[in-house]
């Protein structure tokens, strides 16, 4: 079985005259293990199959099964629960609580579920030293450098350790160095630590860290 | 004089009307009426009669010619006396340091002598600056925030740098004749107060550029410096944050401290432990089994903030601490403490040390010895024996007390003791020579740790219940409340004492001053201590508890009416405790005068003369908030006020007019001048408003038509009401019981609380709908938190909670808010009310203002459901996508 099933999913924006399908018919699968890139034009659709994927969007035709549940048939509770406990999410602009630490940026997820703090020290430590915030972990978003903020979200989403990973131009929004090292951060997690990485990206270079490229246009995969 | 101004109060139509129907005043006025005096006209002040204004009659002319100094902000006749008491002092040391005398080793004068040559002879404060350079070294090169504590001791007793906790070895208010360990509230670092630094931006920069020139003066730059004391400056903003600025400032010593017990410090002091206290004491073990603290929230901040995380920032403080100690010697070391100098004369401010800070009790003796006579020993012995008999005699026919209350208060003025100068005069201590070093910086420190060692030596030690409370040469005498009274021997200068005035002056000067200090072991804050100076409130029985707490109720308010610059009010509760002295002391002294009314005289005239001041008029005011003691003018014209003999001296009679204010308290204070038709027996204490009589015609001026309608409250209103008709139909309009008046009240008022209650419901309104904008702006501003918080870490479902949670603590917030807020606009209202003169029935349920308080507090709660709405409307991709 897939972590990720998705079939015949088409999405329209818009009603009527003013509507406009950005996905049509969309198939696609993900193995369990795999760092995938989704490529394509602006308006190809990838965002937002990401983040119907994600259960972000539910507003869509066709049917999309995350960990062999089908998410489109699921009560907004359970798809809350089955996307906190599974999914992490990286976005372009990070996304950070701006008046929080990086540590309690972090460790935001996990202390909502109830988890102390003495819980998550290891997992911390071991989260931080892997993205190299560690000398970090007081300081604020607005002290960070670009990189470091998306180290900051990428830590957020691998703390609970999700099976999936899902994310949208991480590095888009950063300059080339950042940006590899960004990349770095992701095969080593998809390698070390065997969580899926469904990821969009522009870029070819960013693509090519990945084990598998699916190419989005006019809302079809090509 | 305003003598009646006392008897004014809102049961004066009910005074008018008795006065009516006892036949107390006839169909002819009894007044004239003036109009209120022009402000700001040239006053002529030969013209002050003293029956309107006794301290202007005595003072005018003297304080006419006399202003402050320039930069000073009050001139009287204790600051006169002051100046001539400095002279003095100086002139002491000056004699002693210029004497060839061979002074017996360890005596004040061998002491000051050898303090003195050295500090003029010193000159080398590049040796100085080099000690501390060291000592900074130690200071940087500690590495753990116990190794600091440790070392900050050792500077604090060597070499004077304050410390974050304040430890103090002093006499024990709760038992008597020993000693407790104290510690005070931290008022602030590195000169700056803690309390100025937590109320303006401009003094956290002021306090950040003082640390900044101390480190630079160690060597330290710029950048460095600067970047260190924006830290300094922020650890200490943490702890004013923390502080009770309210503990600092009770006057009544007992109320500020709490007993700590060891268990309870340890708490405390979760980062460090009692050990660290322990170490600023000198300690191992404390025989005490605790300490009183007077502000532990600060102490908990202090102990939270001990960590070796802010090492750098305690190390930045001890620095500055130990640079500002030491500021003397090394101002002219260092280009960055250039402008911290003192700027005085070298002798000037070697004399000042000796006297304020290094042999304040050596010179304390000295002084009593020249300045102390035994032929004034003996009258001042005498005078306070007298004092003492005549109090004595105003307590023992005291019929407001109970016996046993009367028994109490005899006993404990018995166990009053006087601390006369001679007191201070101790013999030569041989050992003490041993604080004269080899030079003068090796001095002051020897002094320094002899200091602190005999405070150490304290502990555990009786209290000393016979040592003097002030130096001899500060013009003043205190109580403490220990039950001694300290009278010091530079207040035995004219015009305070002369041994060849009168005995009415010296009662009125000196006499004064004691009897006013044996007045504070009765007054509000000391009545709780017991004979042996005790705190213990429960010494006296309920009832005179009670009489006592209505007398001083009675007081505060008479205080209250009086005024400086015509429109700021004396506060009667914040100078209850000295005003209380201050009429123990008058009654005191009358009962010794009483029957000589030329003494009596001199009495009135130098208890004037003595008050004599001029202030500054922004010191004028805010000394009504700063000061405990009334104003020269009210500590005069409000005691004699209340003092019929005044009236016998000065005649006034029958036939004299007097002003009085109405309603001075009020809005529309009215000033008459009355004629005096008879005179009546009152004093502060039973003022009833029973005394003022006064025409028909001038009250409807004043207080419009209220005065003829008679309300009735009693067992049975109709037949009094009855009677009265019958017998006084023609002196009144209007025969009311309680109820007749209610009912017209509520008639009358009903529109008026229509437009009220609509007022309320409007305001209610329009703040619901405030509430819930609020809530939708506020929700547009952090859509994207919640966008991340959802896809993150939380669901819808729990997050919608979450703004309930929140909305209703924000409610119970606000309305925890709104009650005192409710209860001050309450009283505003009243009073605009009463001060329009009308009469509107404002009832204020507890049960109904709960139950509106919850209905209020559920439905601001739900204003939460409109964002929880626009929540689940809200497109969580589009959020997170776009920035």
């Amino acid at each position: 079985m897939d972590l990720i099933e998705v079939t015949n999913v088409s999405k329209t924006f818009g009603k009527g005259a003013a509507a406009a399908k950005v996905l049509n018919n969309v198939s696609l699968n993900v193995a369990q293990g795999e760092f995938v890139s989704l490529m394509g034009a602006s308006g190809s659709g990838k965002s937002t199959l990401l983040y119907l994927i994600g259960g972000l969007d539910r507003d869509l035709e066709g049917s999309i099964k995350v960990c062999g549940k089908d998410i489109t048939k699921m009560k907004e509770r359970d798809l809350s629960r089955l996307r906190l406990e599974t999914t992490g999410f990286i976005f372009q602009f990070y996304n950070l609580v701006q008046n929080l630490s990086v540590e309690d940026n972090i460790l935001l997820p996990e202390l909502t579920k109830g988890r102390s703090r003495a819980e998550l020290k290891k997992d911390l430590d071991e989260i931080l030293e892997i993205t190299g915030l560690s000398d970090k972990r007081k300081s604020m978003p607005n002290e960070l450098s670009g990189g470091q903020q998306q180290r900051t979200a990428i830590a957020r989403a691998v703390i609970a350790s999700p099976q999936l990973i899902l994310a949208d131009e991480a590095t888009g929004n950063l300059d080339s160095v950042s940006g590899t090292e960004i990349m770095n951060l992701f095969l080593r997690i998809n390698r070390e630590k065997n969580i899926t990485i469904l990821q969009v990206t522009h870029s070819e270079e960013c693509a090519a860290y990945g084990t598998r490229t699916v190419r989005l246009a006019n809302g079809q995969i090509m | 004089m305003r003598k009646n101004q006392r008897v004014i109060s809102l049961f004066t139509a009910l005074a008018l009307t008795a006065g009516l129907l006892c036949g107390c005043a006839s169909g002819e006025s009894s007044e004239t009426s003036a109009p209120a005096p022009e402000k700001h006209e040239t006053a002529d002040l030969s013209a002050i009669r003293a029956q309107d204004d006794f301290y202007g009659y005595i003072n005018a002319q003297r304080l006419a010619d006399t202003l402050p100094a320039y930069g000073e902000m009050m001139w009287g006749t204790y600051n006169e006396v002051e100046d001539q008491t400095v002279e003095e002092v100086f002139g002491l040391i000056a004699e002693i340091a210029s004497s060839d005398e061979n002074y017996e080793a360890g005596s004040p004068e061998y002491l000051i002598r050898s303090v003195y040559d050295q500090a003029m002879a010193f000159d080398d404060n590049a040796a100085v600056y080099s000690e501390v350079l060291c000592l900074c070294d130690r200071i940087n090169g500690v590495r753990s925030i116990g190794e600091l504590a440790a070392l900050w001791k050792e500077l604090y007793r060597s070499y004077g740098a304050n410390t974050p906790f304040q430890p103090v070895v002093r006499q024990d208010y709760f038992k008597a004749g020993q000693y407790s360990l104290i510690i005070d509230q931290n008022k602030g670092f590195c000169g700056s107060a803690f309390e100025d630094i937590s109320d303006s931006a401009d003094d956290c920069v002021s306090m950040k550029k003082y640390i900044t020139d101390m480190l630079m003066s160690t060597g330290c730059g710029k950048d460095t410096a600067e970047s260190k004391a924006a830290d300094a400056v922020r650890l200490s903003l943490d702890i004013a944050h923390a502080t009770d600025f309210s503990a600092g400032k009770v006057s009544n010593p007992f109320a500020a401290f709490d007993f700590v017990s060891e268990e309870d410090m340890n708490g405390i002091f979760s980062n460090l432990d009692t050990s660290v206290i322990k170490l600023f004491f000198g300690l191992e073990e404390n025989p005490y089994g605790g300490w009183y603290v007077k502000d532990r929230g600060q102490l908990e901040k202090i102990n939270e903030l001990m960590t070796d995380e802010n090492l750098e920032s305690w190390k930045t403080i001890l620095i500055s601490e130990l640079v500002t100690a030491n500021i003397d010697f090394l101002s002219s070391e260092a280009d960055s403490l250039s402008a911290y100098g003192s700027g005085e004369e070298k002798e000037y401010a070697v004399c000042m040390k000796i006297a304020s800070k290094l042999f304040y009790n050596e010179l304390s003796g000295l002084y009593a010895e020249r300045y102390y006579t035994p032929e004034m020993d003996k009258a001042i012995r005498e005078m306070c024996e007298q004092l003492r008999e005549s109090y004595r005699e105003l307590i023992g026919n005291a019929d407001w007390l109970t016996e046993e209350g009367r028994a109490a208060l005899l006993a404990k003025l018995e166990n009053m003791q006087f601390i006369l100068p001679d007191a201070a005069v101790t013999p030569a201590d041989p050992d003490s020579a041993e604080v004269i070093k080899n030079s003068y910086p090796e001095t002051i420190r020897a002094i320094r740790e002899d200091s602190y060692d005999d405070s150490i030596k304290n502990i555990g030690a009786e209290f000393d219940m016979t040592r003097p409370g002030m130096a001899n040469f500060e013009v003043n005498a205190c109580y403490n409340p220990n039950n001694t009274v300290t009278i010091t021997a530079a207040i035995m200068h004219a015009p305070f004492f002369d041994p060849k005035a009168d005995t009415g002056t010296n009662l009125g000067g000196l006499g004064d001053m004691i009897g006013h200090e044996m007045g504070h072991g009765f007054d509000t804050t000391c009545m709780d201590c017991n004979e042996k100076g005790e705190y213990a409130p429960d010494w006296l029985c309920d009832a005179d508890r009670q009489a006592f707490a209505q007398r001083a109720k009675n007081m505060q308010k008479y205080f209250s009416t009086f005024t400086v610059l015509d429109i700021y009010h004396v506060d009667g509760e914040k100078t209850s405790g000295e005003n209380y002295a201050d009429l123990g002391s008058m009654e005191c002294i009358v009962n010794i005068l009483k029957d000589d009314r030329e003494q009596l005289k001199k009495y009135f005239e130098n208890l004037a003369c003595i008050n004599a001041e001029t202030r500054v008029d922004s010191y004028a005011i805010e000394a009504l908030e700063t000061d405990e003691h009334s104003p020269g003018k009210v500590r005069v014209n409000a005691l004699l006020s209340c003092c019929d003999e005044f009236y016998e001296i000065y005649d006034v009679k029958e036939g004299d007019t007097v002003k009085v204010t109405f309603g001075a308290d009020g809005f529309l204070p009215s000033v008459r001048e009355l004629r005096v038709r008879a005179a009546t027996l009152t004093d502060y204490e039973n003022s009833n408003g029973m005394t003022l009589v006064m025409s028909e015609k001038m009250f409807k001026e004043i207080y419009k038509d209220k005065p003829l309608n008679v309300f009735i409250s009693c067992s049975d209103p109709e037949a009094a009401a009855k009677v009265i008709r019958d017998h006084s139909a023609d002196m009144v309009s209007g025969i009311q019981t309680r109820e007749e008046y209610r009912e017209e009240v509520r008639q009358n008022s009903s529109s008026m609380m229509v437009i009220i209650d609509a007022v309320i419901a409007l305001a209610l309104g329009v703040t619901f709908i405030g509430v819930v904008s609020n809530c939708l702006i506020g929700f547009e501003g952090r859509k994207r938190e919640c966008a991340v918080l959802m896809s993150t870490s939380l669901s819808r479902e729990k997050l919608s909670k979450m703004f309930l949670t929140e909305s209703a603590i924000a409610s119970g917030a606000a309305l925890a808010a709104a009650l005192p807020l409710q209860a001050f606009l309450y009283r505003v209202f009243v009073s605009v009310l009463d001060g329009l003169m009308i009469t509107i029935p404002v009832h204020i349920s507890g049960a109904g203002s709960a139950v509106l308080a919850v209905i209020m507090w559920a439905v601001f709660t739900l204003s939460a459901l409109f964002p929880i709405k626009a929540l689940r409307k809200m497109n969580i991709a589009v959020q997170l996508k776009y920035e």
